[in-house]
């Protein structure tokens, strides 16, 4: 239970070591923005008052029972062998938070594993840009255009005028999300809520892309975590963080975390995976996938 | 709620009843027929606050499903040979004990000798009479073990933890575990374990999944097995080990 496999924790302490990543000599991209509600007013999407929200008491016996089932939405990933994707140095992480989002869904509903074009939807909304966005800007391509895999366009590849064909589209409607999805945008509603709404979904088995104003980066939200009894150190010192120091840190989100998963590969974290906690774990704007499938 | 009663108890019980019993404090149907290796429900609708059932002699499987109200007992019954069986309800209102019987008969039994002179010899066995009820048709008629769990996602959040770890448990002991060992794969070597939404397009998806989402159903989550000769269909029980009971019985 909390963390697991030496994955590493991100909070208010130590938030800086992650802004600017170099992984195999690479320094890799980030690329979220905030959200521009001209493009993009609220009512684009559902609002979370759909989703059931789940009390703190409830919430710590779901993970409980999740981390013993071993029936959290990176257990799902891990054994359908889903392998952290790879944004390179492009500013695409709104696209393959989402792009991963639909990769877990599809995992969730059993279906086989297709390796899904992330810059093939970035590089079309932005015209070839290597340009920032938000996830929800993303979310809507999928929702109206799906995504193709990347034997179709593959990944590291902006020129989408040499993809943008009919078949390669045709293959992007095998992949739509059909289901309502849910806006969890902290402009709009209060950012205690929307923690616990984001937490509910993930606990519910919805994946979710997730952007973070302070990283200007936006991740794969997979799992809830009580870190309630965790054993947090320093990551210079190695010393365990007590006290105020560290009910400071945990306090702002009850004790709870998130499971997330970048899109650096799998030389990140813990095979792309990581923990936020604190006021770095909660969203500026996330969205959750129900349902994946072909488009109607 | 429900306990099963010590047999020697049963026993008691059923020799002291005089013809099969429908009292007003609990109902279950008089005679249910059934086909040996097919799931069967029977359905106890008990006004005490606890209600017992055993079955005589115990050579029948069953299992209880869900059901919201506590006072209804909804049983789903597994013979494996042909004969006559007793599933006896009991409960309690006030000081007032109440019985009831559903007489079982699975395929066609053997009909008792009265006892008498001796009638002489006996006819040669003809052999086994053919079950009369045909079994029904696979759901999926496709050769291999294969799941299909189809759920309401804007309700996820509405079941219970067990239910929900069925949909997604990848651990030792869970149905994905166990169709990977034993299910039937798709191209990609993949399990064929789907949980769809009622609403999912399936219009990329290999036909038998399309035709197995059409099939009809009456709640949901709902369960479907099948091994392409003979199957199951009906409301996803509440816990892995009741779900993996179903699955194992089409697993041979």
């Amino acid at each position: 239970m909390g963390l697991q496999n030496g994955e590493p924790l991100i909070h208010d302490l130590n938030a800086h070591r992650h802004l600017n990543v170099v992984i195999n000599g690479e320094v890799k991209g980030r690329g979220a923005v905030p959200r521009d509600y001209d493009v993009q007013p609220p009512e684009t999407f559902s609002p979370p008052s759909e989703i059931k929200v789940y009390s703190e008491q409830e919430l710590r016996e779901i993970i409980r029972e999740k981390d013993a089932k071993k029936s959290r939405n990176s257990d799902i990933l891990r054994a359908a062998g889903i392998r952290s994707m790879d944004q390179g140095q492009f500013g695409y992480c709104w696209g393959h938070s989402v792009v991963g989002a639909v990769q877990g869904a599809r995992a969730a509903q059993g279906l086989p594993h297709e390796d899904l074009s992330a810059f093939a939807v970035c590089a079309t909304i932005k015209r070839g840009r290597n340009e920032g966005g938000w996830c929800g800007l993303a979310m809507q391509f999928v929702r109206e255009k799906g995504v193709p895999t990347v034997a179709r366009w593959p990944q590291g590849d902006a020129d989408y005028r040499k993809y943008d064909k009919p078949e390669v589209w045709a293959d992007a409607k095998t992949n739509i999300v059909t289901e309502d999805y849910v806006d969890l945008t902290r402009e709009v509603y209060n950012q205690n809520l929307t923690f616990m709404q984001a937490l509910s979904c993930l606990a519910q088995n919805f994946f979710i892309a997730m952007d973070f104003n302070w990283w200007a980066h936006s991740v794969l939200g997979c799992d809830p975590v009580d870190l309630s009894n965790a054993d947090i150190r320093d990551d210079d010192s190695g010393k365990l963080i007590t006290g105020p120091q560290l009910v400071a840190m945990l306090d702002v989100t009850s004790g709870f975390g998130v499971r997330d998963r970048n899109s650096w590969t799998d030389s990140y974290g813990e095979q792309g995976f990581f923990v936020l906690t604190g006021s770095k774990a909660i969203p500026d704007g996330a969205v959750a996938i129900r349902v994946v499938g072909a488009a109607a | 709620m429900s306990r099963r009663l010590p047999f020697p108890v049963a026993c008691l019980f059923l020799f002291t009843l005089a013809g099969l019993a429908r009292a007003q404090d609990l109902k279950l149907p008089t005679e249910l027929q059934v086909s040996r290796g097919r799931l069967a429900q029977v359905v106890i609708e008990s006004k005490g606050a606890e209600t017992s059932w055993t079955i005589i002699p115990p050579k029948l499987d069953a299992f209880r499903e869900y059901d919201p109200d506590p006072k209804t007992i909804k049983l789903r019954v597994l013979a494996y040979t042909d004969g006559e069986f007793y599933l006896v309800a009991s409960t309690a209102v006030g000081n007032k004990v109440t019985q009831a019987v559903c007489r079982v008969v699975v395929g066609t039994p053997p009909v008792p000798v009265p006892p008498g002179p001796d009638p002489g010899p006996s006819p040669p066995d003809p052999g086994p009479k053919p079950d009369p009820t045909p079994p029904a048709p696979a759901p999926i008629p496709t050769a291999g073990l294969r799941v299909l769990i189809v759920e309401e996602t804007a309700n996820r959040g509405q079941l219970p933890p067990g239910q929900a770890d069925v949909m997604f448990a990848r651990g030792p002991g869970s149905l994905w575990e166990f169709m990977r060992a034993k299910g039937a794969k798709d191209a990609a070597g993949n399990p064929e374990l789907r949980v769809f939404d009622k609403d999912r397009n399936l219009s990329a998806d290999p036909p038998h999944w399309q035709e197995a989402m059409k099939r009809p159903r009456t709640s949901l989550p709902w369960l479907l097995v099948s091994n392409g000769k003979a199957g199951y269909e009906g409301p996803l029980p509440r816990t892995t080990e009741e779900v993996l009971a179903i699955v194992r019985k089409y697993s041979e």
